[in-house]
């Protein structure tokens, strides 16, 4: 299983758009590559069925293996200008996270495998690690006396006479605690040695292991480091002494080959260098940046205002941005082909015959097209958020919050093995700090069908009853929202969501009201939807970053002073606690989650009401939805209820209730202000889900369900279920041209 | 943390008995207990062949590390796997013998 595992160059495309598939293959020699339409994802028994449709054939393809280079670090390419030409010193400071944890490289200009130039390192033993070698076999060593601590900032300063073999290493803590780390200095004659250093590039954070093939970097360092430079000759114990109080006087300054500022250029991946010479660098595989410093005292919270406070870059060994795999082949979008999700399907042959491996993208309208009336939004930014998670396999609390003894799936066990693929902004890096980028350069197992019906698969219950119902669609994507705002939208009559449309980032929610507001219907299939702000990177659209701060339901919290994206300098976290709760879009904002068992809703007094009373034409009874596919009830998983408070429309109609939920289900955390015996399902006065409709300016209308378990409820019974003919009624009239009146008494 | 007594082995058969949905509060308390667990080591149920058999297996002690069967045993029914679990967890937990005669293990 999982012995074809590939990624897509891009995922939104028009005709005529050329995509590029790059597949690894593990021992298959020869696969077969189609490209399918996807209907539905979900092959549970008792979903819908897994849905394709072959409509191209590409023919077969040789299989071959593609590494992966995981981990982060700073390189400067070499240049003669970095070369020492006799003694020198290294300066920074640090905040490493994992020491002991095997060697970790801090700043080198080395390869270890020819014992040839130098570097500072964290030994296995946690001490600092000065190591020269002449690459003939001459080498040194220094070790200091100290362990340096986990999670305290350090300055310290090492140092090198070729002439005399003269080494230094000297360390400090930098401030904060009563017991702080333990100070340093330990003096040695080495063997006098010229290091092997021309030629050889600069890097931080990890250094070249001499492996032509990747992984090419070895010895990752988990850890913060800040202002590192190097200098030229040998330091004055006064110089020294400044340095480690974070000063550098006049005479030192003349010293600098290169300083690097990581203040400087916080939202990309250039290593600024401040010195004489230019030498600039780049990060690789994206660390964090806009991460608190040694000099962060907590009077600056927002990076933008006083980034000196954040002149620190964050490492972790599990850092990807991009595999980097060569193309396996690409498929052209021809001119007919209708707006839909499409995947490359990429099949074992052989004693693989089994392998499959799907590679989603999605086919949008070209410019200028005819367009359905009817858009799916399909999440991809959200689809990126769940990325690679391991929370299941991670986190000791999922029994708890899933009601359940723990089940692992075989595709969780691989990821489990698999780190090399990276991570999700669901997990912690392996120092647990929260995972705050996310890249689809990569393969991710949130777009994988045959999988858990979440985040893209769950979408497809939406996008299979669409074609079970015979409704003309087009696909919208996140992508285009980001990018183009209100254009990407105002083609369509109605937009309808999958079951999560979770993340929203600040041009896409503007978006989203400005398509309401002049007269565009949206329809809200999910919950737990329009929750989270988060970032794209400004050059690279495949990256998001997510800052998850003060509260929400969430497996890790920003840590204090970093609640701003590095991305695009824009205060993280709840929508809600931006000043527009998701309540003021759509109706409805998130209030629990629980994933034991789904309920039903109850239809309301408002159901009768004349203004959505059309909403339940063909369907009797007031109990709504108690079947589906995902916890026998489509009011599930992460519902959302209305709020008057929080900007739910005066003139909202709420048509139906979800009750009965278990106390497996919890409020959100921002739904409470203190934790008490009666947060639960059973017990708590507002832990249910509302069906939502209100008419909006320009003939617009709204309608939301509140539950992500909604959409596993379609297909129930041969699509011949209450649940389907709601949302079937709700579409029908929101697809037609006919505008909504909003009522007299709106907004009273 | 709750401390399990003597009484909480009557709550084993319910387990087996009363579908999830319907625990009591009692036996909810005990599953919680039970569950409370570092992922280190920890034993599981692993999908075999979906929707069909299942097996036990420990996670590794560091992240990353491939879970290790338990024994041999494919179970065909998920209910059978987790009545096999809650005889482990409840051995571990409480010190006390998995009562005899509580109904089929699968």
């Amino acid at each position: 299983m999982h012995r074809i595992l590939g990624y897509a160059d891009r995922w939104t495309l028009r005709s005529g758009e050329t995509v590029r598939i790059q597949a690894s293959c593990d021992n298959v020699a020869r696969y077969r590559a189609d490209i399918v339409r996807l209907i539905c994802g979900d092959d549970m028994p008792a979903g819908p069925g897994f849905k394709e449709t072959v409509i191209a054939e590409l023919g077969e393809i040789a299989g071959r293996f593609q590494p992966i280079e995981i981990g982060s670090f700073g390189l400067v390419e070499a240049d003669p200008a970095l070369d020492t030409g006799g003694a020198f010193a290294i300066a920074l400071t640090i905040f490493p996270t994992m020491p002991g944890e095997g060697e970790q490289c801090l700043m080198a200009r080395a390869r270890p495998d020819r014992r040839a130039g130098s570097g500072l390192f964290i030994d296995d033993k946690a001490r600092l690690l000065l190591r020269i070698g002449d690459g003939k076999g001459g080498f040194a060593d220094l070790a200091a006396d100290v362990a340096v601590p986990a999670q305290r900032w350090l300055r310290i300063v090492a140092g090198y006479d070729p002439a005399s073999g003269a080494a230094f290493i000297a360390q400090r803590g930098v401030h904060g605690f009563p017991l702080d780390a333990p100070a340093g200095m330990k003096r040695a004659r080495l063997q006098s040695l010229r290091p092997a250093e021309t030629g050889l590039d600069l890097t931080f954070a990890s250094v070249w292991s001499g492996r032509e093939a990747k992984p090419r970097m070895t010895r990752f360092y988990n850890g913060r480091i800040e202002a590192p430079a190097l200098l030229r000759g040998n330091l004055a114990e006064s110089e020294i002494e400044a340095l480690l109080q974070g000063s550098i006087d006049d005479a030192t300054k003349t010293r600098v080959i290169a300083a690097w500022d990581f203040a400087q250029g916080m939202s990309g991946e250039r290593m600024i260098d401040t010195g004489p010479h230019g030498l600039h660098g780049r990060l690789v595989n994206m660390p964090t940046r806009a991460v608190t410093g040694a000099r962060w005292d907590g009077s600056v919270h927002d990076w933008t205002r006083d980034p000196s406070h954040y002149a620190a870059v964050h490492f972790h060994d599990d850092d990807l941005e991009d595999c980097g795999w060569e193309t396996d082949f690409t498929f052209t979008v021809p001119a007919n082909l209708k707006s839909g999700i499409y995947a490359a399907r990429l099949t074992g042959l052989g004693e693989h015959a089994g392998e499959e491996e799907r590679i989603p993208f999605f086919v949008v309208p070209a410019k200028g097209a005819a367009r359905a009336k009817i858009a799916f939004l399909a999440s991809t930014h959200t689809f990126m958020a769940y990325a690679n998670s391991h929370y299941r396999t991670d986190d000791a609390d999922m029994e708890m919050k899933s009601g359940n003894f723990l089940t692992l799936n075989p595709w969780e066990l691989y990821l489990n093995e698999h780190r090399e693929l990276g991570m999700s902004p669901y997990d912690t890096h392996s120092d647990g700090t929260g995972v705050c980028y996310s890249s689809r350069l990569r393969p991710l197992f949130s777009m994988q069908v045959k999988n858990r019906v979440w985040a893209f698969n769950g979408d497809t219950h939406v996008t299979d009853w669409l074609d079970a119902t015979g409704f003309d669609y087009d696909i919208v994507t996140d992508d285009m929202i980001h990018e183009g705002g209100l254009a990407a939208l105002e083609p369509y009559n109605v937009i309808v969501t999958g079951a999560h449309p979770e993340y929203w980032s600040t041009g896409m929610w503007d978006a989203a009201v400005e398509y309401q507001q002049q007269g565009g219907r949206l329809m809200y299939l999910g919950g737990n939807g329009f929750y989270w702000r988060h970032a794209v990177h400004p050059g690279k659209p495949h990256v998001i970053e997510v800052r998850r701060a003060e509260s929400g339901a969430r497996y890790w919290g920003t840590a204090p002073g970093e609640a701003y994206h590095s991305f695009t300098g824009e205060y993280g976290g709840l929508w809600r606690r931006l000043g527009r709760p998701p309540q003021g879009l759509v109706g409805v904002g998130t209030v629990a989650t629980g994933f034991d068992f789904g309920s039903y809703y109850r239809r309301m007094k408002d159901a009768s009401n004349p203004r959505a009373a059309w909403i339940f034409e063909g369907v009797a009874g007031d109990i709504i939805g108690d079947f589906g596919s995902k916890g026998s009830g489509a009011a599930g998983e992460e519902i959302d209820r209305a709020d008057f408070s929080l900007g739910t429309p005066a003139h909202a109609l709420i048509i139906a209730r979800s009750e009965a939920h278990s106390r497996y289900f919890n409020l959100a955390p921002e739904e409470t202000l203190f934790h008490h015996p009666t947060i639960n399902g059973e017990e708590a006065e507002a832990c249910y889900a509302d069906i939502v409709f209100y008419e909006c300016p320009n003939g617009g209308a709204l309608f939301a369900t509140g539950s992500i378990s909604w959409p596993a409820a379609l297909a129930h019974e041969g699509y011949n279920n209450n649940v389907s003919r709601i949302t079937e009624n709700v579409l029908r009239r929101f697809a037609d041209d006919a505008p909504f009146e909003m009522p007299d008494d709106a907004g009273k | 943390m709750y401390r399990i007594t003597d009484s909480d082995a009557a709550l084993l058969a319910e387990y087996r008995r009363v579908p999830k949905k319907h625990h009591s509060l009692e036996l909810r308390r005990l599953l919680n207990r039970l569950r409370i667990e570092p992922m280190e080591g920890k034993i599981v149920i692993c999908v075999h062949e979906p929707h069909r058999s299942w097996f036990l297996a420990r996670m590794g002690e560091k992240r990353g590390e491939p879970v290790q069967p338990l024994d041999n045993r494919l179970f065909t029914k998920l209910a059978d796997a987790e009545w096999v679990l809650l005889k482990l967890r409840w051995e571990k937990h409480s010190g006390r013998p998995f009562p005899a005669g509580l109904g089929d293990e699968g």
